[in-house]
């Protein structure tokens, strides 16, 4: 995966899927590819376990996506679901340092309110401070499987449809995961007093 | 604020890695990828190079297997370890198969023995994919698993072109069953590392996506000479073949290039693998593993490639689009004269189709 040639003409009007393609004949098409999802896939990641696995776990993902591309099935033209799948596979593998990383966001959300006792801050604002250190506990009990879904959801803003593609599930079964994690999520803010208002999506 | 507004508060959301960090990321995919640059991709075998292909079939063929241990609910009985830890190499799950193979031998024998553990649809068959396998060989070693993990994906292509196949012609129960077989072995599959790519596909076909269903054939089954015998898997070779060609010419017009030069010897020089002809090339120029160049018009090349089933598939290809479809021009017409003054079957009309 060569720096992909930035003169490339009209790169931006090809699709992802086309990429892929193309890169099954000339395995160099697919530095595209890493140019245009290693910065989303990297964050995803480093969001997930932490900085210190966050290099390895994103040359693995697209190492292994190169040695799948022949198997990708694109979806609206996005390789972006497959890319957060395998990425998510390998998340998988490092449940460990994903508890620590939850465990580093709650110690942190703990102490930020104090940290900041700033007269600008909204009410709305210092109260969902206050309920992040639950809400991020409550994302460290959920079933993995559960979890994954609710993240590529919240946080990657995949739809339902591409959470699927990525987990390699229905889109039913999406629903029926992202709604029983809300569910907990909900009633673990409402237990400490921090309810959550009104579901929008 | 409601609990999606929250989750989105959680901490740790980063901004892009610096350039340092992309480039050392590079630099590793690179390092693990460049072994397989000068290969293709598993489940990949491009199409082209049928003639060196049947020759080295007749030393590779799988024999007709009668004894089987695959089950209707277990397609795929190729035993594999544990689910894959970051460590391990893609399908490196698979049982057995730690060993390299190097020739033509060991492929047919690896290929015989992974056969009776792998549910093919009627008619289908792995002879054209591990004759194109063995001309990939080259002395080079190969690990069974990956002999294992592409049989497998072959075999997924042949249920997916027999769900295809049922799909156009209202025939629900053998669509059913496709979809079973493709759903024993996506679980198969990611149990062995080797992604979703077939469970989604089962998901996609139970929505009624057959557009999506046949971009797949045409992307990723096409390379892999995933046919057999019957006209279904014979029209899917044929459609096979143009994809990559279809790339090609259009990789051509990218780079600005006269669409009325592209000719078999131009061809040839960007994708050697490919078996290309035209109508001065005589005789009988359009035929069944050879991608025909029709006369150009202005800003396209058209390019036919021909079903042992006798229809003519086409792809119009300009330097955005590719339009495929079928044709029933003569192209068999040997041309009078001689060279490249002849006369010629002139334009192909290429009617857009259903693939």
């Amino acid at each position: 995966v060569s720096a992909a040639d930035p003169s490339t003409p009209e790169l931006g009007d090809i699709s992802d899927a086309q990429l892929v393609a193309d890169s099954n004949a000339e395995g160099s098409a697919f530095a595209h590819l890493f140019d245009r999802h290693v910065d989303s896939i990297y964050g995803y990641i480093v969001r997930r376990v932490g900085r210190s696995l966050a290099e390895e776990l994103t040359a693995e993902t697209f190492a292994r996506a190169f040695a799948q591309r022949a198997r990708f099935v694109p979806l609206n033209d996005s390789a972006a679901p497959w890319l957060y799948g395998i990425a998510t596979n390998l998340i998988g593998t490092a449940r460990r340092a994903e508890r620590r990383q939850l465990a580093a966001y709650e110690r942190a959300a703990r102490a930020a309110p104090d940290a900041h006792d700033d007269f600008e801050q909204s009410n709305a604002r210092i109260d969902a401070a206050r309920a992040i250190p639950q809400l991020v506990r409550t994302l460290a009990q959920l079933e993995p499987g559960d979890r994954d879904a609710l993240v590529l959801f919240a946080w990657q803003d995949l739809t339902y449809a591409e959470v699927g593609a990525a987990l390699g599930i229905p889109a039913g079964t999406v629903a029926s995961r992202i709604n029983r994690a809300r569910r907990r999520v909900r009633a673990s803010l409402r237990m400490t007093g921090d309810d959550s208002r009104g579901v929008g999506r | 604020m409601n609990d999606l507004d929250l989750l989105k508060e959680v901490p740790g959301r980063v901004g892009p890695p610096d350039d340092a960090t992309r480039e050392r990321i590079r630099k590793v995919v690179q390092a693990r990828t460049v072994s397989e640059r000068g290969r293709r991709p598993r489940g990949v075998r491009r199409a082209g190079v049928l003639a060196a292909a049947a020759v080295l079939a007749a030393g590779v063929a799988v024999a007709a297997v009668t004894q089987h241990v695959w089950t209707n609910d277990q397609p795929v009985a190729i035993p594999i370890d544990h689910s894959p830890g970051p460590d391990s190499n893609f399908g490196g799950e698979i049982q057995d198969p730690n060993g390299q193979i190097a020739t033509s031998a060991e492929l047919a024998s690896a290929v015989d023995d992974f056969a009776p553990s792998i549910r093919l649809p009627e008619g289908g068959s792995f002879d054209e994919w591990s004759a194109q396998f063995a001309t990939h060989l080259q002395g080079n070693g190969v690990a069974r698993s990956e002999v294992a993990s592409d049989m497998v994906f072959v075999s997924g292509c042949q249920w997916v072109q027999r769900w295809l196949y049922a799909y156009a012609h209202g025939d629900q129960a053998s669509a059913r069953e496709a979809m079973r077989v493709l759903d024993g072995v996506g679980r198969w599959e990611r149990a062995a590392g080797l992604g979703n790519s077939m469970i989604t596909l089962v998901h996609r076909m139970g929505s009624g996506d057959r557009a999506g269903i046949q971009l797949f054939e045409n992307e990723s089954c096409a390379f892999t000479g995933s046919w057999g015998s019957t006209t279904v898997q014979q029209d899917a070779k044929a459609r096979g073949d143009l994809t990559p060609a279809a790339g090609t010419a259009q990789a051509y017009l990218r780079d600005g290039a006269d669409a009325a030069a592209f000719d078999p010897g131009t061809a040839q020089g960007v994708a050697p693998d490919v078996v290309w002809t035209w109508a001065h090339m005589q005789p009988a120029p359009a035929r069944p593993g050879a991608i025909f160049i029709a006369d150009p018009t202005e800003r396209a090349i058209t390019l036919v490639s021909v079903s042992e089933s006798g229809t003519q598939f086409c792809a119009v290809v300009t330097d955005s689009t590719i339009v495929r479809g079928t044709t029933v021009n003569d192209l068999s017409i040997v041309p009078a004269g001689d060279g490249a003054t002849a006369a010629t079957p002139g334009p192909v009309t290429c009617t857009p189709g259903d693939w």
